[in-house]
C-alpha cells in the first residue's frame, strides 16, 4: 500500500512495538496524524523521558525514576519482608493489590536450562547479601505458578534456609470468578494441597 | 479443517504475542509438532496449567494437513511429572533430554519407542535418587534410536573379536582392537567396566532401569564418551548442556 515516506516510516516503528500488527500500526499512525502538534509533540517527549529518566534501581533491580527506587527509599515499609519477583513488571502487579507493605528483589529472569539461563544469570547473589545485611525475617517467593518459576523457588529456598530465614511461597488455587469445572487438573489439586482452615 | 487426536509430551514452550503460547509437542501418532495455544498465559485458561513442560497428555488440536504450526482445541493430562521442577537438577537433566530431542528429531516423524522411552525416563527422573545413571542409559538409548547403536562386540575396523578393548572410536561408533588402534583424537580410552554399563544400558528392560548403577570412578569417563558420542552427531552445542556441566562443576 502506497504511504508517504515519512508516514511509512512511522508505520515501520510501530510495527516494532508487542501486538502490534500492520493495520493497528497503520491506525496508530493515522491517529498521531490526525492529532495536534501538541499532543504528537507530548508523546515524542514521554517517549524520550522515559528512555533518559529511567534507571535501575541498585537495590532491588527494578526500573524507577531515582535509585534508589521510591518502594526502597521508603523507611515505613516493614523492614523484615522481603518479595523475590522474577520481572519489574510483577512489581507493578503485586503493588496494585495494597496489600503488601514490605519490599522487592527482583532477580531479572527466572532459571531456565532451555533458554541457556542458569544461576549465575540471576541476581542471586544480590538477595543473599541482602538477606545477610538487612536482618529479614521472611522470604516471600513470588515467581510465576510454573515449571521454571517452581524450580527457581525451590533453587533459591535450599540456598537461604541455612540463613535461618523463614522462606514462604505464595498460595495457588483457583482465580476469582472462575468455575470448578473449568479448572485444569494441576491447579485443581495444588488448591486441595494448599486448602485453608476458615 | 480435521481435528487430530493423539497422546503427546510437551518438549518446550515460548511465549507468543499477549497471551498465547507457542507448544512443541512430541506426539505419539504424528512425531514432533508445534501448536499454538490461544490464550494459555491467563490464569482463566483451560489449559494454562496443563502446557508445562514434561506433561504427558491427551491432545485435540487442527489445522490443514501442511501447516506448519496447528492451533489446540483441549488437553487433558494423562501424567504431569511436576516433581521434575521441584529440583534444578532434575530440570536441568530433562532440559537437556527434550532439547536433544528437539535438536535431533524433524517434524512429523513419529517414533513410538521414542516416546515410550521418555515417559520411563521422565517417570525415573522423578523418583531416582541417581539422576545421573538414568541420564546416561538415555543418551545410550537415545544414540540407539538415532541409529547409531555403539557397536561393543567386534572391532568397527577390522571385524574381528575383541579380546582387550583399549579404545573407542568416537565417529564409527565402536570399539577398536590394538592391532587397528590409530592415535586420533576421534580414538579415546575406555574401560571394560564402561564399556559394560553400556551394553547392560542397550538391552536392559524400562522397567528395571532404575536398578542399574555407574561402577564408582567411571561417571566422568562414560560422561564424556557419551557426551562426546551424541556431539559428533549433533554438530551444535546445547545451552542445556552448558548448564548442566555448570552446575555439575559447581556442586562438585
Amino acid at each position: 500500500m502506497y504511504h508517504p515516506k515519512s508516514v511509512s516510516t512511522l508505520i515501520g516503528e510501530l510495527v516494532k512495538l508487542p501486538g502490534v500488527g500492520q493495520k493497528t500500526a497503520e491506525r496508530l499512525a493515522f491517529f498521531i496524524l490526525k492529532a495536534s502538534k501538541n499532543e504528537a509533540e507530548k508523546l515524542a517527549r514521554a517517549i524520550l523521558d522515559v528512555k533518559g529518566t529511567i534507571r535501575q534501581c541498585s537495590i532491588c533491580n527494578s526500573i524507577a525514576d531515582s535509585d534508589p527506587c521510591e518502594i526502597c527509599g521508603n523507611p515505613k515499609r516493614d523492614k523484615t519482608t522481603l518479595c523475590v519477583i522474577e520481572e519489574p513488571h510483577d512489581l507493578f502487579a503485586i503493588e496494585k493489590t495494597g496489600g503488601y507493605r514490605g519490599y522487592y528483589h527482583v532477580l531479572m529472569g527466572v532459571l531456565s536450562p532451555l533458554d541457556g539461563v542458569g544461576p549465575d544469570d540471576l541476581s542471586i547473589d544480590g538477595l543473599v547479601n541482602r538477606i545477610e545485611k538487612d536482618g529479614i525475617k521472611e522470604v516471600i517467593i513470588a515467581t510465576n505458578p510454573n515449571m521454571e518459576g517452581d524450580a527457581t523457588a525451590m533453587y533459591i529456598s535450599n540456598l537461604i534456609k541455612p540463613l535461618e530465614v523463614k522462606v514462604t511461597r505464595i498460595a495457588r488455587g483457583l482465580p476469582m470468578g472462575g468455575d470448578l469445572e473449568y479448572a485444569d487438573e494441576v491447579t485443581l489439586m495444588k488448591s486441595f494441597e494448599g486448602r485453608m482452615e476458615i | 479443517m480435521p481435528l487430530y487426536h493423539t497422546a503427546a509430551v510437551v518438549l518446550r514452550r515460548r511465549n507468543f504475542g499477549e497471551a498465547d503460547r507457542i507448544i512443541t509437542f512430541f506426539t505419539h501418532d504424528f512425531g514432533k509438532i508445534k501448536c499454538i495455544a490461544k490464550g494459555s498465559r491467563r490464569f482463566k485458561s483451560k489449559l494454562s496449567g496443563n502446557l508445562e513442560p514434561f506433561t504427558f497428555l491427551r491432545i485435540i488440536y487442527f489445522g490443514k494437513e501442511n501447516q506448519n504450526i496447528y492451533q489446540i482445541n483441549s488437553c487433558d493430562i494423562i501424567r504431569s511429572f511436576h516433581k521434575i521442577g521441584e529440583d534444578y537438577k532434575r530440570l536441568s537433566i530433562c532440559s537437556y533430554i527434550v532439547e536433544l530431542i528437539d535438536t535431533m528429531f524433524k517434524e512429523k516423524d513419529p517414533n513410538r519407542e521414542l516416546l515410550g522411552l521418555l515417559l520411563s525416563i521422565f517417570s525415573l527422573i522423578e523418583e531416582s535418587s541417581d539422576v545421573d545413571t538414568v541420564l546416561r542409559i538415555f543418551e545410550v538409548r537415545f544414540l540407539s534410536l538415532l541409529g547409531y547403536k555403539p557397536a561393543l562386540d567386534v572391532c568397527v575396523r577390522c571385524n574381528r573379536p575383541v579380546d582387550r578393548v583399549i579404545r573407542f572410536n568416537l565417529i564409527k561408533g565402536g570399539i577398536i582392537c590394538k592391532n587397528c588402534f590409530r592415535n586420533t583424537r576421534h580414538e579415546i580410552e575406555i574401560s571394560r567396566g564402561a564399556l559394560n554399563f553400556i551394553k547392560k544400558s542397550l538391552t536392559i528392560d524400562l522397567s528395571m532401569m532404575g536398578r542399574l548403577k555407574i561402577p564408582k570412578g567411571l561417571e566422568k569417563g562414560i560422561r564424556e564418551m557419551l557426551h562426546s558420542s551424541l556431539s559428533i552427531r549433533i554438530g551444535k552445542r546445547l545451552k542445556s548442556y552448558e548448564l548442566l556441566i555448570s552446575n555439575h562443576s559447581r556442586n562438585s
